[in-house]
This record gives structure tokens, sequence and C-alpha cells, in this order.
């Protein structure tokens, strides 16, 4: 199909151009290509018409604002003081993406995992994030959270 | 023997395209440069044995399958069904998880064409929004099974040292081609390496899947240029630092697992190999009808 006027690949999309040059009869209705039929009857969510990347500025940084959202959760703050100041574990890495993927059936290894569980369990409107906190550290004063 | 010897001086640029033992035996040539051939009107090298049918366009379809189609009320126009293949229990959202999925790079590597699709970003990397990945997969599912299902040609691009062999098994499993080395530039738009006006030229995928839309380097591969130079549609995993914008399905996902690229792997076999055995199945009670009115 080397027909005139479909290589233009930022010109509009695929689909575009050879329905247009099917409207003009270009191409015949009957070597139109083997998408296109399903493509009309599923039809992607966005078409897909060629955008450029965003310029970059003059130290070759992107000039886009990051709003993307921030996941953070309620637990980030006992994770974060119990990993500092109580956790025996080396603190080179500090971005615990693993924090997003914590299979239950494992068995814990990590302290601050069991530690933040714990908290959780002894949550409750009452009593202020400090006071929970410290209820959970005395919890486990008794216990050897690095078994 | 001068057709071949034109065909072989191509063997610089064409590269290796891996393909099932069970169909299109003709087309075994050498150990590693395997050319696939249209014809409009016949096969290059003509094969009583192989069935095979050389479908570029709507136009070479058989006229009987048609014919007994169109007779047969029962039988629906697939394209009219919205699930014809049963695509959508392929998968849910937390198999998407478990296959860690959902990993984007992280921000600094972000394209902001790519932001639509991102839930959040944890600590720095990007999360994928699952919800809008599984809509995107869906309708890529789907439109794979209904290529696979018009005997299309379908080529899966990957150009990964990881990931290159799984991909080359899952098209011999499929039955379909798969190009996972170095992509010679021009493969699919240099006309005077791919002759396409010599009678019993070169045929070209109707549809090409990216399992990554990078290239080792972290380039962009050139293959997606290519296809949207020349009308192919395409199917593409789209990882948080590439632009989308011209791929025909992206399916906004991490690439660069092992486990997620296994995933999309079993998932796209599964597909394809749902469109050909519906295709089967109405080839061979359309034959059955087909044999029941000559008879009578």
């Amino acid at each position: 199909m080397s027909t005139v006027g479909i290589r233009l690949h930022r010109s509009g999309s695929i689909y575009s151009r050879i329905r247009d040059l099917l409207k003009t009869d270009v191409i015949e209705r009957d070597n139109r290509p083997l998408w296109y039929d399903v493509y009309e009857a599923f039809p992607p969510i966005r078409e897909p018409v060629y955008v450029p990347d965003m310029k970059l500025d003059e130290f070759g940084l992107s000039i886009a604002k990051d709003d993307v959202r921030p996941i953070l959760y309620e637990e980030d703050w006992v994770r974060a003081t119990y990993s500092l100041h109580y956790s025996k574990v080396s603190h080179n890495n500090l971005k615990d993406v693993t924090s997003m993927f914590i299979d239950k059936k494992y068995p814990c290894v990590c302290s601050t995992l069991k530690f933040v569980e714990q908290y959780q369990e002894f949550k409750n409107k009452d009593s202020s994030k400090e006071e929970i906190f410290a209820k959970t550290l005395d919890y486990f004063g008794k216990i050897d959270l690095q078994k | 023997m001068k057709r071949i010897s034109t065909l072989c001086s191509c063997s610089a640029y064409a590269s290796a395209f891996i393909q099932s033992t069970n169909s299109f035996s003709l087309r075994t040539l050498t150990s590693h440069q395997m050319f696939y051939f249209k014809s409009s009107m016949k096969p290059l090298f003509p094969s009583s044995k192989t069935q095979q049918s050389f479908l570029r366009t709507v136009q070479s379809e058989p006229k009987i399958q048609v014919a007994t189609l169109q007779k047969n009320t029962e039988r629906e126009n697939p394209l009219l069904h919205s699930d014809f293949f049963g695509v959508k229990s392929l998968v849910t959202i937390e198999d998407l998880y478990k296959a860690r999925v959902h990993f984007g790079h992280t921000k600094g590597c972000r394209n902001e064409l790519m932001k639509p699709y991102l839930f959040g970003c944890r600590l720095g990397t990007d999360i994928f929004d699952l919800d809008v990945t599984l809509q995107h997969l869906h309708r890529a599912l789907n439109f794979l099974a209904h290529m696979a299902f018009r005997k299309a040609i379908i080529l899966f691009i990957m150009k990964s040292h990881q990931h290159g062999h799984a991909v080359e098994k899952l098209a011999q499993e499929c039955g379909e081609f798969a190009h996972t080395r170095a992509w010679g530039h021009g493969t699919f738009t240099n006309n005077k390496i791919n002759p396409r006006e010599l009678k019993g030229g070169i045929k070209l995928p109707d549809l090409c899947v990216f399992l990554s839309l990078q290239d080792t380097v972290q380039d962009r591969h050139l293959a997606i240029d290519e296809c949207a130079k020349v009308g192919i549609a395409t199917i593409g995993i789209c990882d948080s630092n590439v632009n989308p914008s011209i791929i025909t399905y992206p399916v906004p996902a991490n690439d660069d697992s092992l486990q997620s690229i296994e995933l999309f792997c079993s998932l796209f076999k599964k597909a394809v190999l749902l469109g050909k055995e519906k295709r089967l199945e109405i080839e061979n009670s359309s034959q059955s009808v087909k044999t029941a009115d000559s008879t009578e």
C-alpha cells in the first residue's frame, strides 16, 4: 500500500487518513486494510493522533508542572518515626515502595511493618497519634521485633 | 532461481522473523532469516500441501465462507457483539496488581503524555491507575482477538535482552510472528529493499504488538513511526517514560518487570488463540453446511 498521502505519520491518525482516502476514492472499498472494520466497530479510547514531546528548557529539564498527586498514607508518619528512631536497620534507602506491595500471607520480616500493623490495631479516635505510638512501643518493648 | 537470488540479496536488511513450526512450512528458508511473502495472485513458491491464504485485504476472503456466513441467520457478525471472544474475563485488576503492572518509572523519567494514566506518585515512583489500564487492556485484547479471527498477520515486537526469548516463544505458540532483534531502518518503508510492486513481493503485517515501546538504548523503537507511516495498526504497552500518542491501542502498564511481561505474553497468546479457535469453529461448521447443501 504505497498510495499517496499515507506516509504522513504526524498528520491525523492512521484511521483518519485511510477514511479520507476511501471517501475520495483513492483506495477502493475492497482494498481497505484488515483492521479498518474492527477499528470502526471498537474504536480506541483516544484517537491515535501524534502529539510531540514537551520541549525542554535550557538545562534539559522538563518545563511541565508536576501535578501528579503524591500517594501518602496515614500510617506513613508512624513508619517514618519508627524506622528513623527505633528500627535497628540501616536507613540508606528510605524510599520504601515495597509498602505498596505487601502480601499478608507471607510472614513479616520487616520490623516497621509489624509495628505499623500493631499501631493500626491500637488506633482509636480518642487518643492522639503520639499516645498510640507510645502504646505500641511499650507493647513491643517486651518482644524482640527483629525476629 | 532469479527470484530467489534477488530476495536473498536483501538478507543484509531483513531481520529474523520467527514463526510457528505448525503452519506455513514453505517459509522456513534459512536458519535465521525468514522472509514473509505477499501474493496478490498466488504464493511465490506454490505449495499445494499448505493451506495458506495470503489474506491481505478484505477483498481476498474466500467467497464461500462469506456466503455461508450471510446465509446462516443464526450466525452473528462478530463485530456487532460487544465481547465476542470473552476477552474481558481473561484478566482482573488483582491479576494486574500481583504482576506489578502498576509500577512506572521514577518521576524524573516521566513523559508528560502519560500523566492522565497515572494514579499518583509514591515516593518518586509513578504508579499507574489500574482501572484505566484495565479499560485500555480490554480494548486492546478485543482488537487482537478480532484481528486473529480475520487471519491477520501479527508481529510481536520487543527489543529487550531479558524478554526477547519469552516474546519469540509467545509468537511460536500463537502461530504468529516476532521480531526481537535490532530493527533495520526502513524495514517497512524502504521500497528499494522491500519491493511491493513486484508480483509476489514482500507482505507487511496487519497488526504490530509492541511489548515495549523502547529500544534497549532507551530510544523510541523505530518500528512505531514506520507502522504509522505505512498504516499498520498497533497495540503497545506504554510505560511512564514513552510517548503513547501514535499507538492505536495503548495499554499504560509496566514493561520492565519479568512478571508483568509474562502476564502480557500469556494474555496476548490467549486472545490470539481465542480468535483463531472461533475462526476454525465457523469454518468447520460452514463446511459442514456446504457439504449438506451439496448432498441435497
